[in-house]
């Protein structure tokens, strides 16, 4: 077990290694630059010349490597970005004026919170909801659910979460457009949370509304599989009651493939949602990063795919090591 | 049947569905009523019978029409017996046996008429429904009959040799056709139990061997601990033939080969000492060798429990080695039936004759296996004359009449075949 983790540690870096570089050759290749913008908007009334200023500005991309466009230049940037990465240094974010490490940081957890929220919800929500609609499959339960959740999957975010601003906060006022607070101070303690908990009844909404068809809808079909199993009939041929074959016996069977698919969504989790977060003006750290990347600010966007890719294969490699758990069939061999 | 179409027309496919969803509504509904006991209790025929079948009609409603699956089988099994039913693959004789659990695959597959007498011992109940416990007795210095109390001054419930609370029980004959599966629930498992065909995949994957054997133990036996039910199941795979009972009792069912699985599902059947053991073609997922040890292990067990064995199978050297009866099935009807001596040594129906031709054996040198012309008739719209005429080497005239009736050849041998109308008569078996 622990010579399989190592393996597959080792691989990570291989892969990480790899996915970098595509990443920093794709922000390389966009048009806008941060850096170079909030330096000639701070430099154009000083009175320095045109000519001051960009022997200034060639100055400082250089610091950062990002002075020549060419291939070979590219890669070099790269890889003083990457010694630098390995040292613990993500760079500065331009646009937020701090670290990478502390704007990722500050913002993760809001997002974190309102995904955590949102798959327990979702979890305790489509999982019952999809083992009813396989034991009464065919039934009017299953009909309308499924019906539900295919209307939920079809609806993109910002269409959903728009319709939802227009319906419940600017038609009947029943809750706030976007954002966190309303300007209560955080002194007030739980009228405090209370507030932000109603922002947030929108989002989460929309989030779960989003994502509890594919979950229902996979937790139904495993079931179903499971249910014709031969074991199944063995535990009905034992004297089991109905509610002991399914919550006991399909049960742990259906759990396998779930608790795969929930491990995928480790970098969501931490990745916030990206668009969600944007129509309802949240400070999450898709949010962040979306308006990052629009303002070219290479080092965040550099900083944010890399936790992305960290968190995306941790998440596999749990996901591998939770089937060896749930499933007894599983040997993880070295 | 040149006219006969191979397709369904929409509307037709539309009328099917209708029917078949009012159909299955009605018998899961009957299935999931509560009612008192009375309502399924009956008689048995001959009171050594164990089951009896009578008219059993099982029905699957599929897309394509209604398939008569099980299509009037009656026979039934003596009490201390081993009942073989034979018949090759489609022929209905695994849903009869599901039946017979009322395990037949929901909700298409339902038990539409016709009756399956049981004798049950079935737990006693007071007026509002609960178990009536035996409690320990002791005679006191007048040599009367008192009951022992506890330190707290309460009665003490009885408990049998495996640490389970003794009930009061009642035999009662019950016709598990019209029982509700709240009530069959206490007949499976405990009264009646059932080895599956695929070892393989009867087992639940993700559990050990020992928790799927507990869990029948603390289900049925009530009052039992968690130790006692452990050192039961251990005693359980010994007696069934595992080398090493402890160390199978804690593996999961992957770590098993086939032979030793279908051990265990053998020591889960035997573990409440039911009457009446079903085994679905139980050594046909086995190798040769691993065959004969089951089958040897079945007979042993049914000389310990002295109980009857519903045997079903398509090899016909394994019912000659085990049945005392033979039930031979075709299309969803019972065709011939008798003891194991008539069916091998006087076959009389053409199928049960080309059956025992298409048996291979080792010592006859013969160029090619026999096979049955022809093929079984589709379930959905069966012919009302024999099934068996349009494959049936000996068809005579009155073939082409209805279905033929059971003849009685001798006191222990009927066939459903025209043939014979006069050899009973001529009071000739041949």
């Amino acid at each position: 077990m622990v010579k399989y983790i190592i393996k597959r540690l080792l691989l990570a870096i291989l892969i990480l290694f790899g996915v970098s570089l595509i990443i920093y050759f794709l922000l390389r290749l966009m048009p806008t630059n941060v850096i170079a913008d909030n330096y000639r908007i701070s430099h154009s009334n000083g009175g320095a010349s045109e000519e001051e200023i960009e022997r200034g500005l060639q100055a400082l991309l250089a610091a950062y490597g990002l002075e020549d466009n060419s291939f070979f230049g590219i890669i070099r940037g790269y890889f003083l970005w990457l010694g630098r990465f390995l040292q613990g240094d993500m760079g500065e974010s331009f646009k937020y004026g701090a670290s990478v490490q502390d704007v990722i940081g500050q913002y993760m957890w809001l997002s974190f919170g309102i995904s955590f929220a949102a798959l327990i919800l979702e979890m305790i929500i489509a999982i019952p909801l999809g083992i009813k609609c396989a034991v009464n499959q065919y039934g009017k339960l299953d009909y309308i659910a499924t019906i539900l959740c295919m209307v939920g999957i079809a609806f993109p975010s910002f269409f959903l979460g728009n319709l939802f601003i227009k319906w419940f906060a600017v038609d009947l006022g029943w809750f706030e457009t976007g954002g966190l607070s309303s300007g209560i101070s955080p002194d007030a303690g739980i009228a405090y949370v209370i507030d932000i908990l109603w922002h947030l009844v929108l989002p989460m909404s929309v989030m779960i509304i989003l994502s509890i068809g594919g979950l229902m809808r996979y937790t139904r079909t495993n079931t179903l599989e499971v249910l014709n199993a031969d074991y199944i009939r063995t535990a009905r041929a034992k004297g089991l009651s109905e509610g002991k074959v399914i919550y006991k016996h399909v049960f742990r069977n259906t759990m396998i493939p779930l608790v795969t698919q929930l491990s995928f969504t480790l970098p969501s989790l931490f990745g916030g949602a990206m668009i969600t977060e944007q129509i309802f003006a949240l400070p999450g750290i898709g949010n962040q990063a979306y308006q990052g990347l629009l303002a070219g600010d290479i080092f965040l966007a550099m900083g944010y795919n890399m936790f992305l890719a960290v968190l995306t294969v941790i998440g596999v490699l749990f996901a591998d090591l939770m089937y060896a758990v749930v499933d007894p069939r599983v040997k993880l061999g070295g | 049947m040149a006219d006969k179409k191979h397709y369904i027309s929409r509307s037709e496919s539309r009328a099917i569905a209708k029917e078949n969803s009012r159909a299955i509504r009605h018998f899961e509904k009957l299935k999931k009523r509560k009612c008192k006991p009375e309502e399924y209790t009956t008689v048995m025929q001959d009171d050594h019978n164990i089951v009896e079948f009578d008219d059993l009609h099982t029905y699957f409603f599929s897309d394509a029409g209604t398939v008569k699956a099980v299509n009037g089988v009656s026979f039934s099994i003596p009490e201390g017996s081993t009942v073989g039913v034979v018949g090759e693959s489609g022929c209905g004789k695994s849903v009869t046996s599901l039946s017979l659990m009322q395990l037949v695959q929901a909700p298409s597959g339902q038990i539409v008429s016709g009756s399956i007498r049981f004798k049950a011992s079935l737990f006693k109940r007071d007026a509002r429904g609960r178990k009536i416990p035996v409690y320990e007795t002791v005679t006191d210095a007048d040599g009367k009959e008192q009951f022992k109390l506890d330190a707290k001054g309460r009665k003490i419930i009885k408990k049998n040799e495996l640490g389970g609370n003794v009930y009061e029980m009642e035999d009662r004959v019950v016709d598990i056709a019209k029982m509700p599966v709240d009530a069959m629930r206490s007949i499976r498992g405990r009264e009646i139990a059932m080895i599956f065909q695929e070892p393989m995949t009867s087992l639940n994957p993700v559990f050990t061997i020992g928790n799927q054997l507990d869990e029948v133990g603390l289900l049925h036996i009530q009052g039992i601990s968690k130790a006692q039910v452990k050192a039961h199941s251990i005693d359980m795979l010994k007696l069934v033939g595992i080398a090493d009972p402890e160390g199978v009792y804690k593996k999961y069912p992957h770590e098993l080969s086939g032979g030793m699985r279908q051990r265990v599902m053998i020591a889960i059947a035997l573990l409440c000492n039911p009457k009446l053991i079903i085994a679905d073609e139980p050594t046909t997922a086995l190798d040769v060798t691993i065959q004969a040890q089951i089958l040897d292990l079945l007979r042993e067990i049914k000389g310990k429990i002295n109980g009857s064995i519903m045997l079903i199978t398509h090899d016909l050297g394994v019912v000659a080695e085990m049945a005392d009866y033979v039930v031979v099935m075709y299309a969803g009807k019972v065709i011939e039936m008798g003891t194991a001596e008539d069916i091998f040594d006087r076959p009389l129906h053409p199928y049960t004759i080309g059956l025992q031709k298409s048996k291979p054996t080792v010592n006859e040198d013969v160029e090619k296996l026999y096979c049955i012309p022809g093929f079984v008739p589709n379930p959905i719209d069966m012919p009302n004359y024999c099934y068996f005429r349009d494959r049936c080497e000996k068809c005579i005239e009155k073939c082409a009449g209805e279905y033929p009736g059971y003849i009685q050849v001798t006191p222990t041998h009927k066939v459903a075949c025209y043939l014979y109308e006069n050899a009973k008569e001529d009071g000739d078996a041949k």
